[in-house]
């Protein structure tokens, strides 16, 4: 029995060690510098108001046409939309949107980057000649005119579906890129090492491979989600996505088609998206600029 | 000394006379028009034009300045104005004659003939006119003869109305011989069809597959002629042609060459909406149809004050058209929906200067109602108010229960899909107007916005479509304004697809349930008479004679379709569409309204039908009245 | 007499065969690198004709209501109007339609209108690429030159002022998208203060030579051209910094620094070839990435590009219009990809190595 207990007790201080030494590397590495500092700030501002932002400020739907382009005031704290609805709460409520879409298209992405560039780096022979034709058929075709077929074939309804269109065409050059590093990761000594003692195969991959590449796909993470937001806006803006009126990209559709930029009572119906995109864009960009820093040896000021 | 001051002056002072009496044809009232430039946008295939008007290319503003047809009808008017006919008689031989102008050219030069007008209609396979005349004759270079089948003649209105529908001043006989020709010897080849043939039967011959063969390809060598310099008759002369901008210059020659006042027409080719209020507020066009929303519109005649808006009547209103495949749309269901909307505040969502409307769809717009049904029978047809509670009432009659905020039916919460065509920016307002009205009232709905007309039609108009309801027009005449166009819209062409009305099938038929077979296909829809006697009628027997009816005969057949499609609660109206044109008020000189413009630049004042405002405001639409307004000199520069 | 000239004949012959062959041999890589692409290209030529029938929206219908708005007649009148004007018979199968449209694809017809029959992708290509190459090679240059002065700056002084700026014009420039920077300047210099056109690509009040149209030209490209070069300057900057800053870290560069060369030396010898040279294969790819066209930025300026003839196609359903224009950016995509690929093969002698 005791023999038992000391296990498990074991076990945890193992776990929570491992955690506590996971979280500090974590907060090391997101406050390494200024960039990341601002960046990682920027980002779970976004989050926390994606999921705590509806609930303090519920947003209701209801056209009052008159009452369009308000000045800001205490009510409507950015004034009021072309319908008369208050602002803030439509921005705040199409934020859910925006990062869920910005989130799950950079998981799709990765996931599937990473199954097909390991497995094609790693296995090789033919199973690597057909992948890699494949991967170039996905790399040649020009993504944008089969995202519009795919658009108005599928009837992007919702953010998990947009993620997954968005994510179809992404996932070709990172996966290359993956594999030519596990490819020359391969030929490195401490894998041959591996291999010549007899280590099972996804124990090379998960405990070998995976952390030598892990920063670059951290890195990566974040720069699709910057990419994810910039193509769904843009596909939104063509109209081919707009399902939730109070989403970002919508929101700039509407702008464009009325002409918003002509009417100066509108200015600040316009500049908030652009404004908003911009400032998370920013943290992205801050976010993996920094972490580039902190993980690249070459570029640590140490 | 005193004589060189006196030279001086001499000299100053007749020099001043001379001055003041000099190029003397400004003050004489004389307009020269080399002097005025017309600033238009009207877009045009990019990848070039082909110089002939059935060539397939699309050629924008030349459609509307170089090509004319023999009449012309303004759009919702129906105003008509005789261009290259100078006059057509109806006879009571069932004939009508066609008297070409005198003095009609081609802008190569040459007369303008009866070959020419018996060209147009030889090679126009499609053309109604074709369907429903025998043969045409000419009797003389200058008059055409047109013998109606007696069993299908419409009446003298339609008649006019039909002939003024088409380009018939597009296709030299002389230049393609060849091709007429031979339409002539395929048309002959074909089986004569008997006297009281109701068919498609162009000029009386049945169409066979071969001879359609035959016809493509000869018609398919006809499109692909490219003549030098474009065909026209009109007024405006193709001069050059780039992939942004066009130039158009006044045809000296034309017959009516006096009361064209503008010697260039300058047009740019901007497709997107933003682009083209752009051009107007730098001052870059100096005309434009069509509306913009309310803040849109201030902020472009703020910036550019030279501008005005005019608007009237477009013949179509927007609302809500049910999918009647879908079972939650049972009687008292629809008859709910009626109240549930504030229509004028839809309206404001779609279209600020529309006109609120508070009909179901009845199968023509309320303007057009109003101008050809008998007053009483007008008066008649059921308005709908603001009503959430007896809505309410209704919803639960019909075993709809509210549960906690929500709808359901059956113990399901009632979740419906609306889709819409997301390129129409009234129907994306009215599209959220709908959906917040509805959610806060406690039916849950989702919207589906289609990227253009094509994927949103396809959607609607499939078997078991998602959408269970679509926003649209509910009724719309699509040509002029005769009853017949706009029933068909929504009855036959996209509305009754969307609706999934019932057909009559082939057992029908074999059944005995009808007794024509043509009536196969058609929509199996009675409706009750307006008489109140308790009979019924087939909408697909009434329509296909419509053309032929008289004032009266019209006036009942109105009252029994429209009371009759009111009754069925297949859709509401939100608001009769009104459209509008942006003119530049400094450079013409004698618009409408002057003083309502002088009061506010923006006219939201809508002429009533019938005015003679509304004839005058129609007519300073481009899209309604196209080459007219130079034609006939309603466009003239402000000195 | 014969021997000798038929030896030389003989050694003439080996010679080129040899030298062909050698070539060949050489080169390897590289054909099969082109065999691949063809499949490629056959793969991306089928995949897209499949994909594209799925589309909603039957161009028949589409092609009537256009027809019915434009000439105000009925719809069904328009629609039989349509199947008049129409190009091709909606009654051959699909794969007929295929192998037709392959048949014509090898010999070199990318393929026709279903609309116009004189209208060709061969057409399009001639009237409108060399526009949007014109206003994205201009922008390229431009933000490759800038990008790359920035960058290297950025790499050599780490601290100070200068790079301050940069780094903020870098973060700043890229988190708002291309095409609402165009939109934005368009308002700004367009509308409000009227300094640029607002579109086209120049104006027809001129005639077609000379300089005074050159200049109309490059008036009218000039706001298209910022557009798309704020957002690329930045990606340039950061792409030069990374190599540079590689380079500077490299075992040669402290061997100058001790031998005493001055900066200015060692950034012109060593520092600026060495960075560049990967930075030209991204250079060759981006080339080509042009050739897809920006349809939102040409739509935005109403510039007569290759995008927005592609979006037009897409919008009526041109079903061979569409497939040929794919298939002839995916040709191009594919012939960059080679010649950047080969590229680096022969500017990096260790590539090549590493390759035979």
């Amino acid at each position: 029995m005791k023999k038992i207990l000391a296990f498990v007790y074991k076990w945890l201080k193992f776990g929570l060690l491992a955690t506590k030494k996971f979280f500090i590397t974590l907060f090391k590495t997101l406050t390494y510098n200024n960039k990341t500092r601002m960046g990682f700030a920027i980002l779970a501002f976004f989050a926390l108001i994606a999921i705590f932002g509806p609930l303090i400020f519920p947003y209701n739907a209801l056209t009052n046409e008159v009452n369009k382009f308000a000045p800001p005031s205490f009510e409507h704290i950015l004034g009021t939309d072309n319908l008369g609805r208050d602002l803030f709460r439509q921005m705040i409520n199409g934020s859910r949107d925006v990062l869920i879409i910005a989130l799950f298209t950079s998981l799709f992405t990765i996931i599937i980057s990473i199954t097909v560039g390991i497995s094609s780096g790693f296995i090789g022979g033919a199973y690597d000649r057909v992948i890699q034709t494949i991967t170039n058929l996905f790399l040649t075709i020009p993504s944008f005119p089969i995202m519009i077929i795919m658009a108005s074939f599928f009837t992007i309804e919702d953010p998990i579906t947009f993620a997954i269109v968005l994510s179809i065409w992404n996932w070709a050059g990172l996966s290359r890129a993956i594999r030519s590093q596990v490819i020359s990761l391969k030929e490195r000594d401490f894998i041959q090492i591996c291999t010549v003692m007899g280590m099972s195969k996804s124990h090379i991959i998960f405990k070998e491979l995976m952390p030598n590449i892990s920063s670059y796909i951290f890195i990566n993470f974040i720069l699709i989600m910057r990419n994810a937001i910039t193509a769904s806006v843009g596909i939104m803006m063509l109209g081919l996505a707009a399902f939730e009126p109070s989403n970002w990209g919508a929101i700039l559709l509407r702008a464009k088609d009325i002409g918003a930029l002509l009417i100066p009572e509108a200015t600040i119906f316009w500049l908030t998206p652009i404004i908003t995109i911009g400032i998370f864009q920013t943290g992205s960009i801050l976010l993996a600029s920094g972490l580039d820093e902190a993980l690249n040896p070459r570029l640590r000021k140490n | 000394m005193l004589s060189k001051i006196k030279k001086t002056l001499f000299v100053v002072t007749t020099a001043l006379i001379l001055a003041a009496c000099g190029p003397s044809t400004a003050s004489s009232g004389e307009i020269n028009p080399d002097d005025y430039v017309f600033r238009i946008n009207k877009t045009w295939d990019r990848t070039g034009i082909r110089n002939h008007y059935h060539g397939g290319s699309n050629t924008g503003p030349i459609e509307w300045l170089s090509v004319e047809p023999l009449v012309q009808y303004i759009r919702s008017t129906d105003e008509l104005h005789y261009l290259l006919a100078e006059e057509i008689v109806h006879n009571e031989d069932h004939t009508s004659t066609i008297k070409i102008r005198e003095n009609a050219k081609w802008h190569t030069g040459e007369d303008f003939v009866a070959d020419d007008v018996l060209a147009f209609f030889h090679i126009n396979f499609v053309s109604v006119v074709n369907y429903l005349a025998k043969p045409l004759e000419k009797i003389d270079d200058k008059t055409v003869k047109v013998t109606w089948k007696e069993w299908m003649e419409p009446n003298e209105h339609v008649k006019n109305l039909l002939l003024a529908e088409t380009k018939v001043g597009s296709v030299q006989y002389s230049v393609f011989k060849t091709y007429i020709d031979a339409c002539q010897t395929i048309l002959k080849s074909q089986e004569r069809a008997p006297i009281g043939y109701k068919d498609w039967a162009p000029f009386g011959y049945i169409n066979s597959k071969e001879s359609e063969t035959l016809y493509m390809q000869n018609y398919n060598s006809f499109k692909a002629i490219n003549p030098r310099t474009f065909m026209a008759t009109g007024p405006y002369k193709v001069d050059r042609v780039t992939q942004n901008q066009m130039v158009l210059v006044k045809n000296k020659d034309y017959y009516f060459a006096d009361n064209v006042k503008f010697g260039q027409i300058l047009a740019y080719n901007t497709p997107d909406i933003n682009g083209v209020y752009n051009l107007l507020s730098t001052d870059k066009i100096d005309y434009q149809d069509g509306l913009a929303p309310e803040a849109t519109l201030n902020s472009i005649l703020n910036q550019n004050k030279k501008l005005a808006h005019l608007k009237m009547f477009d013949p179509g209103a927007i609302g809500l058209v049910f999918n009647m495949e879908k079972d939650i749309w049972s009687d008292k269901v629809r008859e709910a929906f009626q109240y549930i909307f504030d229509r004028e505040e839809m309206k404001n969502s779609g279209n600020k200067y529309g006109i609120t409307s508070h009909y179901p769809l009845m199968g023509m717009a309320p303007s057009e109602a109003e101008a050809w049904m008998a007053k009483p029978d007008f008066e008649r047809i059921t308005k709908y108010n603001f009503d959430q509670t007896k809505a309410t009432q209704l919803l639960q009659a019909a075993g709809w229960t509210k549960v906690g905020g929500k709808w359901q039916v059956n113990g399901n919460n009632v979740k419906l899909s609306l889709g819409y065509d997301g390129g129409h920016p009234g129907m994306s307002g009215v599209a959220e107007g709908v959906s917040s009205t509805l959610n806060t009232f406690g039916i849950e709905l989702v919207l589906k916005r289609a990227a253009d007309f094509g994927t949103w039609f396809d959607s609607a108009k499939t078997e078991e479509s998602v959408y269970d309801f679509v926003v649209n027009w509910t009724d719309l005449n699509m040509s002029f304004s005769y009853p017949t166009g706009s029933f068909n819209y929504v009855l036959n062409d996209i509305n009754g697809p969307i609706m999934h009305l019932p057909r009559f099938t082939q057992e029908d038929f074999d059944n005995g349930v009808i007794t024509e077979e043509k009536l196969v296909g058609q929509t199996n829809i009675s409706l009750p008479k307006a008489d109140g006697s308790g009979d019924t009628f087939l909408i697909s027997e009434y329509l296909p004679t419509m053309y032929s009816l008289t004032e009266e005969e019209l006036h009942a057949k109105l009252a029994d379709m429209v009371l009759g499609l009111a009754t069925k609660n297949y859709g509401l109206s939100f608001y009769q569409n009104v459209t509008g044109s942006f003119i530049n008020k400094d450079l013409i000189a004698n618009l409408p309204l002057q003083e309502y413009i002088e009061q506010n630049r923006n006219v939201t004042h809508v002429p009533s039908v019938g005015s003679d405002e509304f004839y005058a405001v129609a007519r300073t639409n481009f899209y309604f009245s196209q080459g007219i307004l130079f034609s006939k000199g309603y466009y003239i520069p402000k000195v | 007499m014969k021997n000798s000239s038929i030896n030389k004949l003989k050694r003439i012959l080996t010679t080129i065969v040899t030298v062909v062959g050698g070539f060949f041999y050489k080169t390897r890589f590289l054909w099969k690198r082109i065999g691949f692409a063809l499949v490629t290209l056959f793969l991306a030529t089928v995949f897209g004709f499949f994909l594209i029938k799925l589309m909603p929206g039957d161009p028949i219908t589409m092609f009537a209501k256009r027809l019915s708005d434009q000439r105000r007649i009925p719809l069904d009148d328009a629609y039989r109007l349509a199947t008049l004007l129409l190009n091709y018979d909606p009654n051959i199968s699909v794969w007929q339609q295929f192998v037709n449209y392959t048949a014509g694809l090898l010999k070199g017809d990318f393929g026709t209108s279903m609309f116009r029959d004189d209208v060709t992708v061969s057409l399009i290509v001639k009237d409108f690429l060399p526009w949007t190459l014109f206003v994205s090679s201009l922008a390229l240059f431009v933000s490759f030159i800038v990008g790359i002065f920035m960058g290297g700056r950025m790499a050599y002084k780490r601290h100070g002022v200068g790079n301050l700026l940069s780094n903020s014009y870098i973060v700043t420039s890229g988190a708002v998208p291309d095409y609402l920077w165009g939109m934005i300047l368009i308002f700004i210099f367009g509308v409000t203060l009227r300094w640029f056109p607002i579109q086209g690509n120049y104006d027809i009040l001129l005639e077609f030579k000379g300089w005074p149209f050159i200049l109309n030209v490059l008036y009218h490209a000039f706001l298209p051209i910022v557009a798309f070069s704020i957002v690329q300057i930045g990606g340039w900057a950061l792409a030069m910094r990374g190599s540079a800053i590689g380079v500077l870290g490299e075992d040669y560069i402290y061997a100058a620094k001790a031998r005493g060369l001055s900066e200015r030396k060692i950034i012109s010898r060593y520092l600026r070839r060495n960075s560049l040279l990967p930075l030209i294969t991204s250079l060759a790819m981006s080339f080509a990435v042009l050739f897809g066209g920006s349809p939102l930025m040409e739509a935005i300026f109403n510039y007569p590009g290759f995008g927005s003839e592609f979006s037009k196609a897409i919008g009526t359903r041109d079903y061979f219009l569409i497939q040929g224009l794919m298939v002839f950016m995916s040709f191009v995509m594919i012939i960059a990809n080679l010649i950047a690929d080969s590229l680096y093969s022969l500017i990096d002698p260790r590539v090549r190595r590493n390759n035979s």
